[in-house]
């Protein structure tokens, strides 16, 4: 079975939802949501919710469906899209994250590529629970991620590519993955 | 309320809980900074590649590249008058249009990343045999097998090999 096919396979048994803003345009890039993300979203208790965020963070899903621009700063800094270089061995590779930025960046979705354009979100952090990088929380949500996939995906790798472009292939600022 | 599949026939809206009147508030505000910040950032770019430094760009309005460099950043608050002083810096020219959600686009669209994603038939053939309330709720289940069986007879998908 294809991951194209599988993902279909999971969203009809009810255990990833698509996300599909409402636009006047059709959507160029998918986004699929696990069951804990989109509680993450719906749910009045959750952070996303506390903090009074969910605006902020559906407009980023809608950037990414939509097919807007994932940018990089003037430094040449991803700001919207971005891989998370752990150490390898620390921690699991292909692990992405969509930074909502607005006033500053709060909420963070964590997520892996399925195929081009594609990509699953797994849960939604915020950024003052995680703390720094390298903090326990950061390294609890990255085997977070990895067992969210593990048991949705068995027996499929995240997508792997060598440039940014393989992952985003349209509308996308060029910045170099991790090395 | 305007229905989504009258905007958009390829792909079925599917619903989250609606958003409370002030995160919708919100969400309309993130839309157009976020707008804004990319009309205004795609002619910088624009602009850069023609050969015009951050250096021109900013002293054009009497700012520094500490400034500019930091209103793009990511969309953010823009003031009318930081939005129409970056404007002014790229030589350019604002339009502003707001279109009615139901307005019909200026052609029909011809590609929709949803497209060949779903399985119509499968989805119609595992609701009737499968009630929603009795698909497992937690992710960290594993698909129920019967739920997998229709879905594959349906198909005619074989499980994976690995």
């Amino acid at each position: 079975m294809s991951i194209h096919t599988h993902i279909a396979v999971l969203e009809v048994a009810g255990k990833l939802r698509r996300y599909v803003p409402k636009s006047r345009y059709s959507p160029k890039r998918r986004l699929y949501l696990t069951e804990k993300a989109v509680k993450d979203l719906e749910s009045p208790d959750s952070v996303i919710n506390l903090l009074a965020i969910r605006g902020q963070v559906e407009e980023g899903l809608k950037r990414w469906v939509s097919g807007g621009r994932v940018w990089v700063d003037l430094q040449g800094k991803p700001r919207f899209l971005k891989p998370l270089c752990p150490p390898p061995s620390e921690t699991p590779p292909e692990i992405w994250e969509l930074r909502f930025t607005d006033p500053r960046v709060q909420a963070r979705l964590f997520l892996r590529f399925a195929e081009p354009d594609t990509i699953i979100g797994t849960k939604f952090h915020t950024r003052k629970l995680l703390g720094d990088r390298g903090s326990p929380e950061w390294k609890a949500a990255f085997r977070e991620c990895e067992t969210s996939w593990n048991e949705l995906f068995p027996g499929f790798t995240p997508f792997s590519g060598k440039t940014i472009h393989d992952y985003v292939t349209e509308n996308c600022d060029d910045f170099p993955l991790c090395s | 309320m305007i229905s989504h599949s009258a905007l958009n026939p390829m792909t079925p809206h599917s619903a989250l809980n609606p958003m409370t009147p002030k995160d919708r508030a919100k969400y309309g505000a993130a839309l157009a900074k976020s707008a804004a910040f990319d009309a205004v950032f795609n002619l910088l770019r624009r602009r850069n590649a023609e050969g015009r430094t951050q250096i021109q760009i900013a002293e054009a309005i009497g700012a520094d590249t500490g400034w500019l460099s930091k209103q793009f950043i990511g969309p953010r608050n823009w003031t009318m008058e930081t939005f129409g002083a970056l404007v002014e810096a790229l030589d350019g020219e604002v339009e502003i249009v707001v279109r009615a959600m139901e307005d019909p686009l200026p052609s029909r669209p011809n590609y929709d990343a949803y497209l060949g994603y779903g399985m119509p038939n499968i989805i119609a053939a595992s609701t009737k045999s499968v009630p929603p309330s009795t698909v497992t709720p937690a992710s960290t289940k594993p698909l129920p097998d019967e739920l997998l069986n229709v879905i594959r007879k349906t198909s005619g998908i074989t499980a994976p090999s690995s």
